[in-house]
């Protein structure tokens, strides 16, 4: 059911955007009646209403977005209209041997569900990870970031990336989607090269079929600008535990080779490196290697707390606060910032289930903000010099944590580098600094030739230069080509689609 | 913890020290301008930390509580179901007072004591569907 809530003052998690909405809508699965319905009433409940409440907005003229579970620091996913709020479906199902399609490997069947778009990656790795029924096999997502708060439908659509170096981000693991756009009815979107579903589950659900690989590519990454998803089918893999042994502490030379040399990752799960720009030849090297289940072993202590056990933690605004204070150097800060990361953020000497490990959700600290972008593992050492220098140069306080991921299918994945994309973070005040350090990193690799691109919900702009810089025309043209055909090409739908993110990166406009 | 570490690492004197502090507190005071407690669940099934999973944004109501307590004003928490009417749980709430509702309180030694509740309901529970 729907529930209209009204003007509302808004923002998003770590309160990097602001804003009143005029309406903030709620949508759940109970009904009017108070039934308890089936896998498929709830799917055609929550696509039904949301296809027509798209509708009612193009009557209106009203912008409409899902907002998720509000994790993306950049303002890719928000309206000043209708923002809908999508936790509540979180439901996730099991599917039926008919209603697979003949051509879907049969190995591969007990490791497909779909989740509602409003699940969260914990409440998913619960679900997979800690089954309710014995009969059904233990299963786990096969990869995921450190972040367990996001949907999973917001985390595929910004391109978590994670850091499974021989796997890939998020949306690789998606197989088929439920798009709502307001256009006739429902879609249900695969590769054309890979059905999974019949064409009766796929009329049981009220959706049209579209198989188009482009199409599917583009829509995985896509920000809300192709409508609301609403259902993902995703390929799950057998229970497995990720070992990760002490991190070591290596130098730049060794680090090097190590990335350039796939006899050494492609053993590995995970692969991630930390570093102080302002320490001259020390990282911490964290590993993580793939090995069998095993039952009864204890549960890691989860990352990032920053409440001790009497229940005190530092104030929500006081990490900005004393990061702009003055008086203190930036190498003093980075300093200090990286014992606390070391101390509270790095996977070391622990074992366990990825919803084990990967359980982060939010620190309520305000005032900070990210960006996080990707190059190539050939271009890693030459970043390495480029943002030490830099951050050197502007006196920051900054701490790099960079992980290894392997590149994707999503025509806008930013994780497509090859051999491997190397996923540089770092968290910095959210003053004006912020565009000038991330505009000032561009700027020194556009000088040395690097192409990068940014994480799409991790970053102070995108804009249609950066945009064509990072992605190239031609993927500008088959996203723009794919979301038009979606569209049936009625631009008043679209319209609805296009806020202020959109606008300012060129993709509101015909291909 | 920080400035300590720091005023410590590096031999400022005892004046300095002393101005330094004086300025820490005061721009702590201009800056962050309120005081937020946090209040929400913790744990999950067989001992999982789930962290913060929030089925709703942050709604908020203003209240006073006025002669020391003697009268309250409650905050009703209407938002918190479902369409159909059935209730959630409450996932985390926050008590913040501004600089404003502090001085007001100190001002009237506590006659008027305003502060803005917030919360955000938590998620419906998943249902089985064998």
């Amino acid at each position: 059911m729907i529930r209209r809530n009204g003007k509302k003052d808004w923002n998003n998690i770590h309160v990097t955007v602001k804003q009143t909405v005029e309406d903030l809508i709620d949508i759940d699965n109970s009904n009017p009646e108070g039934l308890s319905l089936s896998r498929v009433e709830i799917l055609n409940q929550a696509s039904g209403s949301i296809n027509e409440m798209i509708k009612e907005a193009v009557l209106k003229k009203k912008g409409i977005r899902a907002i998720g579970s509000s994790w993306a620091l950049s303002h890719i996913q928000v309206t000043e209209n209708w923002l809908l709020n999508t936790k509540l479906l979180n439901e996730c199902f099991e599917v039926d041997p008919e209603w697979f399609h003949d051509d879907y490997p049969e190995d591969k069947k007990k490791l497909l569900v779909i989740a509602q778009c409003g699940i969260s990656i914990g409440e998913l790795n619960v679900y997979l990870e800690l089954p309710k029924s014995k009969d059904q096999m233990r299963r786990c997502l096969k990869t995921a970031g450190i972040g367990a708060g996001q949907t999973i439908v917001g985390a595929v659509s910004g391109n978590t990336h994670g850091a499974a170096v021989n796997f890939g981000a998020l949306p690789e693991f998606v197989v088929a989607i439920q798009l709502c756009n307001g256009t006739d009815k429902p879609i249900w979107i695969e590769r054309n090269t890979y059905p999974v579903m019949r064409q009766e589950f796929i009329d049981t659900i009220n959706s049209k079929l579209v198989m188009d690989e482009d199409i599917f590519n583009s829509v995985l990454v896509s920000f809300g600008a192709f409508g609301v998803i609403t259902a993902f089918a995703i390929e799950t893999d057998n229970i497995f535990h990720i070992n990760f042994p002490k991190v070591k502490e290596i130098n730049q030379s060794d680090l090097g080779s190590l990335l350039t040399d796939p006899s050494y990752y492609s053993k590995l799960q995970h692969l991630e490196f930390v570093f102080n720009p302002y320490e001259d030849d020390h990282f911490y090297l964290i590993e993580g290697t793939r090995v069998a289940y095993e039952e009864g072993l204890p549960d890691p202590k989860p990352l990032w707390i920053i409440t001790n056990k009497t229940g005190y933690a530092v104030g929500d605004k006081l990490t900005k606060f004393l990061l702009n204070l003055f008086f203190i150097s930036g190498k003093k800060k980075s300093n200090i910032l990286l014992g606390e990361y070391l101390k509270n953020a790095v996977l070391t000497g622990v074992r366990g289930t990825p919803g084990q490990l990967y359980t982060a959700t939010v620190t309520y600290l305000e005032g900070y903000n990210e960006t996080a972008f990707a190059v190539s593992t050939d271009d890693a050492i030459k970043i390495i010099q480029i943002v030490k220098q830099a951050t050197k140069d502007k006196n920051l306080p900054l701490v790099f944590q960079a992980r290894i991921v392997k590149p994707g299918s999503a025509t806008f994945g930013f994780t497509n580098h090859s051999p491997r994309a190397v996923v540089f973070e770092f968290g910095i005040v959210n003053t004006s600094k912020y565009p000038e350090f991330e505009s000032l990193l561009l700027n020194k690799f556009r000088e040395e030739n690097i192409h990068y691109s940014l994480h799409w919900s991790k970053n102070s702009l995108v804009d249609s230069s950066r945009l064509e810089e990072m992605y190239g025309p031609s993927n500008v043209l088959i996203w723009k080509k794919s979301r038009y055909a979606l569209f049936n090409n009625q631009s008043e739908i679209m319209d609805i689609f296009n806020n202020e993110h959109l606008k300012i990166a060129g993709l509101d406009t015909p291909p | 913890m920080f400035l300590i570490k720091y005023i410590n690492t590096n031999g400022i004197n005892p004046f300095r020290q002393t101005s330094l502090v004086a300025i820490f507190f005061v721009s702590i005071f201009m800056n962050t301008s309120c005081t937020t407690i946090h209040a929400y669940q913790t744990g999950g099934p067989k001992g999982r930390e789930q962290g913060n999973q929030p089925g709703t944004e942050w709604e908020s109501k203003s209240t006073v509580t006025f002669l020391w307590g003697a009268m309250r004003q409650d905050v009703q928490i209407k938002n918190c179901t479902l369409g159909d009417g059935s209730r959630l749980n409450i996932e985390e709430f926050k008590i913040e007072k501004n600089f404003g509702s502090i001085l007001v309180t100190i001002v009237t030694l506590g006659l008027v004591e305003p502060a803005k509740i917030s919360w955000r309901c938590a998620k419906p529970k998943q249902t089985n569907h064998d």
